[in-house]
């Protein structure tokens, strides 16, 4: 599409599609490298950059590294110039990257890993995404449903956005779409347990990032 | 009724768990009644889970796939409580939270992670399927080809399947990953023209239209505009998120969607209208960019049904 965007000055040397990044802080971070395998269940070194995810990625138009490139940086354990990037926070999910890729691996479950990492130290490229998906997860915590309307309210409590969709609200309201009160469920008490539990696990490392494998490994090699 | 049978352990006329979704609760209200009115007319059971509690989607796999896990693993247990054996979902994300909980409880590590984090005994062995693949599967091309009362006649869908209900392929086995056809195949056995449509698995930009509205402007703007080229008079979507961003945000897309007159129907609202359910009770009547002409050209096929096909064509005034 015409509407790429120039990337934004950002360290590594983006003038080669998919060419290695260039070290900017000279260190390969091998217990970063580590965590991110054990957050993610990937391994990013099978990654042979042959740049299909790129090439296949709706959201390249806004990112800054290519989703290749992403893997380079993971290889070669830069934090800081993973952890800044906003490609972590304009990932979509939608799988097409994980669908097409050669060897098999899950990148938006390594995107998922470097949020919540970035997340964990207080570097959050893209603050409205983040402020989101805190918006959501606390209305279903809170009513055990997701509520919408208390959804967007929270959500612009949060990043100041006051005029946030406020075009869409009438035409929500005029289609009697608009539930102006939670769906309060009789088990919200079980919902809120399961994310603090899941909370207390996670910072104790005790989750499982991916569904055990039983047996039988995944279709290509399992990640070494 | 000619429904073909499907193969497997489970008799094909159980009682289905039904999970909404969260959605379905506010903005998409109208896929859940449709789905409900779709299943009645087509003799599937549905049982609502009791006091089913949200999937978690996105921002929960963003914390962790066993967060995700867990939050959908509640409704699973719930489900099984209520004595039911197969759970269907007309969200295709709630679908793949889900599908992670079974995908967890298929190992002991899995099961006991979930079950201490429920605080329930969580077992494997209850499936999670969409909408669109019970439909495909209980009822089948036969199925509904049998129960079409009034063809579609005027109907030329450019079918959207969006990213998620396909995909990923290992965890979602269903159809094919990038060109899924069980809609197409439904549509055309409601006696519906299906385009030719490249953009069937492109992403419309799912959640993003809150905090970053110009990926989905823009995504879901090529999605509206090549519908259009295909020669489609209508988009049929089979999730709440991507109806939501071509119908609901139609207004804000980018200028090669924004203009397009073309509605977005769930399946279920179109194969309702094949089974001679009225409209308004498939919920049409809720959408942001108006279905009436699409409607009304269908209605005036259904006049036309049996009769000369050029009778559809001869509404006008």
């Amino acid at each position: 599409m015409s509407t790429r965007t120039t990337p934004p000055a950002g360290p590594g040397d983006l003038s080669r599609p998919n060419g290695p990044a260039r070290p900017d802080d000279g260190a390969r971070d091998k217990d970063f490298i580590a965590e991110l395998r054990r957050l993610s269940g990937q391994n990013p070194a099978r990654c042979i950059q042959c740049g299909k995810c790129t090439a296949g990625c709706p959201a390249a138009f806004a990112h800054d590294y290519g989703v290749s490139q992403i893997l380079r940086l993971a290889q070669e354990g830069r934090k800081d110039a993973l952890l800044s990037s906003r490609t972590i926070w304009l990932c979509l999910s939608c799988q097409t990257c994980a669908t097409r890729c050669p060897m098999g691996i899950d990148t938006p479950a390594l995107m998922d890993a470097l949020r919540h990492m970035a997340r964990a130290e207080g570097r959050v490229s893209e603050r409205a995404v983040n402020s989101f998906h805190e918006s959501f997860l606390d209305s279903a915590r809170k009513h055990g449903r997701v509520h919408e309307l208390g959804l967007m309210l929270d959500y612009v409590r949060r990043t100041g956005r006051v005029l946030t969709d406020v075009g869409l609200a009438g035409k929500v309201l005029a289609l009697r779409k608009l539930s102006l009160r939670p769906h309060g469920i009789r088990g919200r008490a079980e919902v809120k347990d399961i994310v603090r539990r899941f909370e207390d696990d996670d910072a104790k490392g005790l989750t499982q990032p991916a569904p055990p494998k039983q047996g039988r490994a995944r279709q290509g090699r399992a990640p070494r | 009724m000619s429904a073909k049978k499907t193969t497997g352990a489970k008799a094909t006329d159980a009682p289905l768990a039904y999970y909404p979704g969260c959605s379905q609760t506010g903005t998409a209200v109208e896929y859940d009644q449709s789905s409900r009115a779709l299943c009645a007319a087509l003799g599937l059971e549905l049982r609502e889970v009791p006091d089913w509690s949200c999937c978690g989607a996105s921002p929960a796999h963003g914390r962790g796939k066993e967060l995700q896990a867990a939050m959908a693993a509640r409704n699973v247990e719930l489900a099984r409580a209520a004595g039911l054996e197969e759970l269907v979902t007309p969200c295709p994300s709630c679908l793949a939270a889900l599908k992670t909980a079974e995908a967890y409880a298929a190992s002991e590590t899995g099961r006991e992670r979930l079950s201490a984090l429920c605080g329930l005994d969580v077992q494997p062995g209850l499936p999670a399927r969409s909408l669109l693949e019970v439909v495909h599967a209980r009822v089948g091309i036969e199925g509904i080809a049998g129960r079409t009362a009034h063809p579609l006649a005027g109907l030329r869908a450019a079918t959207y399947y969006g990213c998620l209900l396909t995909r990923p392929a290992e965890l979602m086995a269903f159809d094919d990953a990038e060109n899924p056809v069980a809609m197409d195949e439904l549509l055309l056995a409601a006696g519906a023209e299906v385009v030719d449509f490249p953009f069937k698995t492109e992403c419309c930009g799912a959640s993003f239209g809150v905090p970053k509205r110009e990926l989905v402007t823009h995504l879901s703007g090529r999605i509206v505009a090549m519908a259009e080229r295909c020669g489609a008079n209508a988009i049929v979507v089979a999730c709440p998120l991507c109806h939501q961003n071509l119908d609901l945000r139609r207004s804000q897309l980018g200028p090669e969607g924004k203009g397009a007159a073309l509605p977005v129907l769930y399946f279920t609202q179109a194969l309702g209208l094949a089974l001679g359910l009225e409209p308004r009770a498939l919920g049409l009547n809720r959408h942001a960019v108006s279905t009436d002409a699409l409607v009304r050209d269908v209605l005036a096929g259904r006049t036309a049904a049996g009769e000369s096909s050029a009778a559809a064509h001869g509404r006008s005034s």
